[in-house]
């Protein structure tokens, strides 16, 4: 039952995820392209850059040690720019389909008219949602390393491999607190406004703490703070806080929405 | 034994809005039970607490013994059920739809297809694309193609036309004569009272009356018409069961309630020109509990929008 009930859901996500996936993969391969000349220009690039306000290159994440010829740095421009716009799209599509739009709609009433537990329902859409979410961390890495070869940048593919794991318990904390605050309002409109509000407030503390430093202790509240994928590519091994801050996020959240989903009035 | 569905004190309340207070309801194996009432009376969330989808303020659902909410699961191997225009996923075809319920419900692959071609529908067209009929047809394959022996259906006709309704009722005999107990739920008073042997009347969320079709029926008046050739004497018509609504020298028009045989002994005496005694109908008993303001109890012939009317009569009174 629970087999049939993955593939049929996998079905109705694979428009979207892969549609998601292509497009980081498009991008990556793109950024990848750029990288062995943004390497042989990093010099007059850095002195380029050097003129811009400090606060736009905080404000697009350039303001660290930029190494451009870096390519730990130069993936954590890239994907931390851009994984986090992509996987909050992703999450609050997916994780918001079995709670809010399939009540709304009356399918998952369908869906329970058959000796179907809430659980179980709800185990199928978490695994949904944690397999959208790791292909399209795979894609956001597999551009970079595809196009590798091409152009001689010389990215370390088992590094980006251990990235791609990092991006995905992010991309899965995410999924989940989408999935439960969708259990929670059963409103697609306002889990996607809430999630979507919460990242854009997260990345603006997250400027805000690097122009400010007296407010440095606010720093831990912004996921940005937590999502560190340079460290994995240059040192080839992830930082413990970021992944266990996003795991336990995820299933803390899932959890709760097991918890929540088995009490609720599934009404639309 | 359980009875498939008992329904005890059973109370539902969404914030401060009124869902269902203090349903009393028990229908018996074997037997096709209707719940009418308009839209918003409470028959929807009669449903979705009988199917385990919402959780009951205060009371129980228990569907065989088993409670609807704390054993959804037991209880939908022993229940197939169908919401009112469900929403199916409009990317699968009738086909893929049948079949993917089908093997959640654990029936043989194509359990679907002889209902299929009953209800003429062409399952190879993606749900997005049939009418609402059609879906509509999906919706009563769904719940008649396994072998479960209760089923839940929530305005099972909405949509059908008059041939495909003449179908379902069929379906809903054949069901009853295996033994299958049937709830249904409609403001179709005309299919209620083809298909059920018991009706419940739901009314802003409490039940009115449970009762036979026949026995419903019989407690209701009976209109009578009479012209006279002669005026009747005073005094002709007082009689405790019987209610003169208007009376000029030649034509009476009166109620009679319950033995109608001392009113029919009185006209016997009578130089009549014509008579007519009009059996209330569901519909009648229906709207009698819906509007005091239109005296349908006290006098059928006038209240009008009859035939083929069902759901016009039900909104002129709401």
């Amino acid at each position: 039952m629970t087999g049939r009930l993955l593939r049929l859901e996998l079905r109705r996500s694979r428009a979207l995820v892969g549609w998601l996936s292509l497009t980081a993969l498009l991008y990556g391969a793109t950024m990848a392209a750029f990288f062995p000349s943004m390497r042989e220009s990093a010099a007059m690039m850095e002195q380029v850059l050097k003129i811009w306000p400090k606060e736009m290159l905080v404000a697009f994440g350039m303001d660290k040690d930029l190494g451009l010829t870096d390519p730990g740095s130069f993936f954590a421009i890239y994907a931390g720019e851009f994984f986090p716009v992509l996987a909050a799209i992703a999450a609050i599509f997916l994780a918001t389909r079995t709670t809010t739009v399939d009540v709304d709609r009356g399918w998952g009433e369908i869906s329970l008219a058959t000796p179907l537990s809430r659980t179980r329902q709800m185990a199928v859409a978490i695994a949904v949602q944690a397999v959208g979410m790791g292909i399209l961390a795979i894609g956001t890495v597999g551009g970079l390393v595809l196009v590798d070869p091409l152009v001689g940048a010389r990215f370390d593919a088992g590094r980006f491999g251990l990235a791609a794991i990092d991006t995905w318990i992010y991309g899965c904390a995410v999924a989940a607190v989408a999935t439960l605050i969708g259990s929670l309002t059963l409103s697609r409109g306002l889990t996607g406004g809430i999630v979507a509000g919460v990242l854009i407030a997260m990345y603006l503390v997250s400027v805000v703490v690097a122009l400010e430093p007296s407010l440095d202790w606010l720093r831990n509240a912004s996921a940005f703070s937590w999502f560190d994928t340079a460290t994995v590519i240059d040192e080839g091994r992830i930082e413990a806080g970021g992944p266990v801050v996003f795991g336990a996020v995820a299933l803390l959240g899932w959890a709760a929405s097991f918890a929540v989903w088995r009490r609720r009035d599934l009404v639309g | 034994m359980s009875a498939p569905i008992e329904l005890v004190a059973l109370t539902k309340s969404y914030g401060r809005r009124r869902g269902i207070v203090d349903v009393d309801v028990v229908v018996r194996e074997g037997e096709v039970f209707g719940f009418l009432g308009p839209n918003g009376a409470g028959k929807t969330t009669t449903i979705r607490c009988i199917t385990g989808i919402v959780r009951p303020t205060s009371g129980r659902a228990v569907i065989f013994g088993l409670d609807a909410w704390d054993k959804a699961v037991a209880a939908h191997r022993r229940m197939a059920s169908v919401g009112s225009d469900p929403g199916y996923l409009g990317e699968l075809t009738a086909a893929e739809l049948l079949g993917h319920l089908g093997r959640l419900r654990g029936l043989a692959a194509g359990a679907w297809h002889g209902l299929v071609e009953r209800l003429e529908l062409d399952p190879s067209v993606k749900l997005r694309k049939l009418s609402r009929g059609n879906r509509q047809k999906v919706a009563v394959v769904d719940v008649f193609m396994g072998e479960e022996p209760l089923l839940v259906m929530d305005e099972p006709t909405s949509g059908l036309d008059p041939l495909m309704q003449r179908e379902f009722l069929g379906l809903v005999a054949e069901a009853r004569t295996v033994g299958r107990t049937v709830f249904l739920s409609t403001h179709n008073l005309v299919e209620a009272e083809r298909a059920c042997d018991r009706v419940g009347i739901i009314r802003e969320g409490r039940v009115q009356e449970i009762a036979t079709v026949a026995t419903l029926m019989e407690s209701h008046a009976r209109s009578v018409n009479l012209v006279l050739d002669v005026p009747a004497p005073p005094g002709t018509f007082d009689l405790p069961n019987v209610r003169v609504l208007a009376e000029t020298d030649r034509e009476v028009h009166l109620t009679v309630r319950g033995d109608v045989n001392v009113l029919v002994g009185r006209i016997a005496g009578l130089r009549l020109i014509d008579l007519a005694i009009t059996t209330p109908d569901i519909e009648d008993v229906f709207l009698s509990h819906y509007d005091a303001r239109v005296s349908v109890t006290d006098d059928p012939s006038q209240s009008g929008a009859r035939p083929g009317g069902d759901d016009a009569a039900t909104e002129s009174h709401r």
